[in-house]
Formats: structure tokens, sequence, C-alpha cells
């Protein structure tokens, strides 16, 4: 099995975003490490490499993609893949992520996060692909847990058993969304904690932190608010059994200014110091001492 | 050939059933069509599929998806395209291109900068109003500046190499190509500051305001293209300039550019005479020319 420990915690982070370029190289704030969004900067030229490498020369930059699409059903794209591994030599990037979805058939691309069938069959074939694309990347690969508006008649299991199933036959990373996990449990009626407490937490190597849409009947996963009580609790209970992991907020729409932003990220350290000081020992032991 | 997973025949299933359903359009009241491609209602064919949520029925949660992929690309093309979109208005820029756009190109690409290349093709062959020559001057001019953001970049030939006389030589029997940032244009109108105002304000100022004035007393002659600094910039040209770098776009010789010119009338011929230095030397300053067709590689 991969090991957790050789990969950093790189402390607590933000999504980088155009509007807030301005700020941040003016300012340069002093910002642990920044997530981008992998396939913005897959491009022949132009400003946006520019802009990254000018983000690069002060801050850890960590690579998250969306275009993946590791659940399709048409082969691997390995002209994608091809990009997306020349990206990270640049950005030096110590781990890659993508989401456990689909998104494409042949000849059509959706343009989103579709969630699979928990079913045996599709844990075999998507770890299969998750291994080759881990391989291929020579970097350690994580999958993010979806936020999600159906579950199919065939289900054989929950998100959580599905989810694990794949990260550990396939042997890779888990990136929790701890929104997700509540905008899931939302719309699809179970309990948060029956999903994080059963699931390896020991593979987690990134937290996803970010804002959702309560639209009552159903919730939506906007990135476009501030995180709610609800999620922050998910991750004060999180953060601890995984032994302390990167922890990053994610603002993609109805943007707020980049010191709000920034603001509203270090809540999370507000949790982690409040953790350490209550249950100094979690944070060393994480979920395997507890299980003991 | 490459290694990979085989499909389970449920998941492609599956899969095929629910692309085939979020891909269709969505109604003016973002509704999903509430007959499913079988024929069947999609209240009854989503419930073989989908489980009910507490609070959802089976059609009301694919519906989700169905709107989220609708109003994902449409926003893509209102970001793409913001002139065009500010001449139709959000309402009829979906109704009258959006949609019957994607309809006819679904996404090919997992690159959402893609979304818009068959737009302007699609708008000489699909739309037939009064105003289409506007409209596909104005949809070619947002795709250039979209395009010309994320263009590659070819080894440019340098002042420097223009300055060495043994250099010079053998530039001038080779092929030259633009940097394929640069676009030019020739338009009865002047659509770029015309853009410039436009775009100050959002598409549902426009509605009910008047748009700003389209300057059209001449034929204009324009080029687009990346600065140093990474920024899309633009400029008027005189028409020798245009000439010469429309050959240059295609790839050409110096030479084969001067015989062409010597066969045009004299007013052009002059003007590219008086001035093909200075010409050269600005291209030249900005990286604008270059000896070869292949990109130098970004990542």
């Amino acid at each position: 099995m991969q090991r957790r420990s050789s990969l950093p915690n790189l402390g607590i982070g933000i999504g980088l975003r155009i509007p807030h370029y301005e700020d941040i190289f003016t300012q340069q704030p002093n910002i642990d490490w920044f997530e981008i969004i992998s396939e913005n900067f897959m491009v022949d030229g132009g400003k946006p490499l520019e802009n990254l490498h000018r983000i690069l020369e002060r801050y850890p930059v960590v690579q998250h993609g969306v275009s993946l699409a590791i659940g399709s059903p048409d082969p691997l794209d390995f002209e994608y893949l091809k990009q997306l591994k020349a990206l990270t030599k640049i950005t030096k990037t110590p781990w890659v992520s993508d989401h456990l979805c689909w998104g494409r058939l042949p000849g059509a691309h959706y343009h989103d996060l579709l969630p699979l069938p928990y079913t045996k069959e599709v844990i075999n074939y998507v770890a299969e692909r998750a291994r080759i694309v881990q391989d291929y990347l020579e970097l350690p690969f994580a999958l993010e847990n979806l936020s999600s508006y159906v579950a199919f008649r065939k289900d054989e299991m929950t998100e959580w058993e599905f989810y694990s199933a794949v990260v550990e036959k396939a042997d890779i990373f888990m990136m929790l969304d701890v929104n997700n996990i509540y905008v899931s449990s939302r719309n699809h009626g179970f309990d948060p904690k029956e999903y994080y407490t059963n699931i390896p937490l020991d593979r987690v190597i990134q937290i996803h932190l970010a804002g959702h849409s309560d639209y009552d009947a159903y919730v939506l996963d906007t990135h476009d608010n501030y995180v709610r009580d609800e999620v922050w609790k998910i991750y004060a209970d999180v953060y601890p059994l995984t032994g302390g992991v990167s922890t990053l907020l994610e603002w993609d729409d109805k943007f707020i200014s980049f010191q709000d932003t920034w603001d509203e990220a270090l809540k999370a350290k507000q949790f982690q110091q409040d953790i350490h000081q209550r249950h100094p020992h979690l944070a060393k032991a994480g979920l395997q001492e507890l299980c003991k | 050939m490459t290694y990979d997973a085989k499909v389970p025949t449920l998941l492609k299933r599956e899969q095929q059933w629910f692309g085939g359903i979020i891909g269709r359009p969505i109604d003016e009241d973002s509704r999903m069509n509430p007959i499913a491609p079988s024929g069947e209602p999609m209240e009854i064919e989503a419930a073989d599929h989908i489980a009910p949520s507490p609070t959802l029925r089976p059609a009301q949660r694919i519906q989700i998806y169905n709107q989220q992929y609708w109003w994902r690309l449409l926003n893509t093309l209102h970001d793409s395209f913001p002139m065009l979109t500010r001449l139709f208005g959000y309402y009829d820029f979906n109704k009258t291109i959006g949609i019957p756009y994607l309809v006819k190109n679904p996404p090919h690409h997992w690159s959402l900068n893609l979304l818009g290349d068959h737009l302007l093709q699609w708008l000489e062959g699909c739309y037939h109003a009064k105003d289409k020559k506007l409209v596909c001057n104005a949809a070619h001019l947002d795709w250039a500046f979209s395009h010309s953001f994320v263009a590659g970049q070819r080894p440019p030939i340098t002042v420097e190499q223009l300055s060495n006389a043994e250099e010079r030589e053998q530039i001038l029997s080779q092929t030259i190509y633009l940097q394929p940032h640069i676009h030019l244009f020739q338009m009865e109108h002047h659509l770029f500051n015309f853009r410039n105002e436009f775009l100050k304000e959002n598409p549902e100022y426009w509605l009910t305001n008047d748009f700003p004035k389209l300057e059209r007393d001449k034929t204009y002659l324009f080029i687009l293209y990346r600065n140093a600094k990474k920024d899309i910039s633009w400029k008027e040209i005189s028409l020798g300039e245009y000439h010469l770098l429309s050959f240059f776009k295609q790839g050409a010789t110096i030479e084969n550019a001067c015989d062409w010119l010597e066969k045009q009338d004299d007013t052009l011929c002059e003007e590219a005479t008086n001035n093909l230095q200075l010409w050269f030397q600005e291209w030249s300053q900005r990286g604008w020319l270059s000896l070869s067709p292949s990109l130098t590689p970004a990542l």
C-alpha cells in the first residue's frame, strides 16, 4: 500500500482563480499553497501559463482536474494525460487529483461530474483505470468524492463503500470533499458521520471545503458561498481523524474579495488549533490509532 | 495499442441512457423534455434507472443534471462570445444561436475553450437574418479574442536576425509564418471600437438602451494580436500591411509576396515598396513573424 506519510501537509490553501490574480501579484499574501484546475493551464500558450509561472515563483501548487472522467466507457484519453503529465513537470505538484465520476461517451463530452452506479463491476473497472493513470503520471493520484443528485436503481452498495473499494483496489488516495459529503447526505438522506467513519481515512491526502446552495428539496454544490456551519462541523470531526492533511477552500462563482476568501479559508486553522488543543494526541495518531 | 479496462455492460447501458437524457435541450422554463427519447413518459422511464430521494422523484433528480449541462454550456458560449451575446441578449442568444448550435455541435473535446470553434461556420450555414454579416463578423471577432488568449507561439524572427546580412539573406528565401495568435480582419464597420463600448455593460443593459455608435464610413482593416505582456491588442493597418500579413498567415516567402505586389496597382505597390523595411522591423520587434510552422512547446 502507498504510504501517505511521504506526502507533505501543505497547510491551508485556496483555489487559484482569475479574479484574485491582481491582489495575489501585488500583495504577495502569505498563503500556504494554491490549488489549480489543471485544464485551465493545459493550453498552447498565452497569459494563463505566464500567470502560473509567476505563482510558482512564490507558492507551492497542487493540480486538481475536472476532465479525466475516469468512469467513462470510452478509452482513457492519453493525449489528455500526456498534457496533464507535462503540466506536472512545470508545477512540481506533489500529487494529482480528479473526481470519481464519468463525463464522456464516445464522441460526446458532458463537462460535468456525473455519478457512477455503485456496483462491484464498476469498482473493478474504475480501479483498474485509476491504477493506470497513477502509473502513467508517476505521481500519487487521488480521487474526489462527488456531490451527487441521483442514485441508480442498480446500486449494490453505499457511496462510501464504493469510494473506499475503488481507492483501496487501485491503491490510490482520497481527496475528501467534506462539503460534498454534506451535499450528498442531504440529497440522498444519509448521516454524514456514517460516511466519514466508514472510509479509509489514512488514504486521505487532501480535504476540500466549499459553500453550497440549499433549495430545501435538494442542495447544489455551487462553490459560490461561505462554508456552512454543518460543513465546518464535518471538517472539525474529520481533520483530526486524518492526522492532519492539506486543506483547500474552493470558491468558483459570485466571487468575494481575495482577502475575504483567504479569511474564510483561515477559519480552518481555527478548527485545527481547537482540535489540537482539545485532543493533542489525535493529530499525531490519526484514525489507525483511534481504531486500536 | 493502449491497455485499458473492459467496460461493464450495465455501466455502459446506464451511461448511454443518462447521456441521452441530459444532452436534450431544456425548455424556456428550464424544464426537461417530459417524453424520453424512447417515447415513454420521463416520469416512468426515469424510475426504471434512478431511485427517488426523500424529497425528489427520479425524473426531478435527473432534471438537475439536464439543467446543469445546458446552463454550463450556454454560460461558456456567453463568455466566449460576449459581443454576440450582447447583440441578442441572453434569451434570444440562447434560443436563436446557443441551443441550436449546441444541438448540432455538442462538445467534442475536454476543453471548454473549444466549445465555440464551429460557431462561425454554423452561423454562415444556418443563420439567415438580414444582419447576418454583422452577426458573423461579431462571432469571428469574439472567437479571435478567445483563441488569441491561449494560442501557441512559434519561435519568432528577431530584430538581430534581420540586422545580420547573412541571416537576412537566408530569411528572404524561406517561408515565413505569422504567430498563431494573430488574426486579420477586413470589415465594413469599426467593430473593434463598437465591441469595446459594448462590453462595458452587461447584456441586460443593452436590452433597454441604444447600442453604441457603429462607425461604417470605409473599409476597415485590423490586426488582432497578443502583445509582449500577453494581453490581447488590436490596431488598424493599411491595405499593404493587410495583404502582406495575409500572405504570411498562410505561409509565404518574401519573394512570393513581392511578386504578388508587383502585379497590383501602383498605389499599393508604392506603399509597400516605401514601407516594407519599416513594416518588417515593426513586425519583428513585435515577434509576429516566424520561420517555423511548428509551435514552441508550452508544456
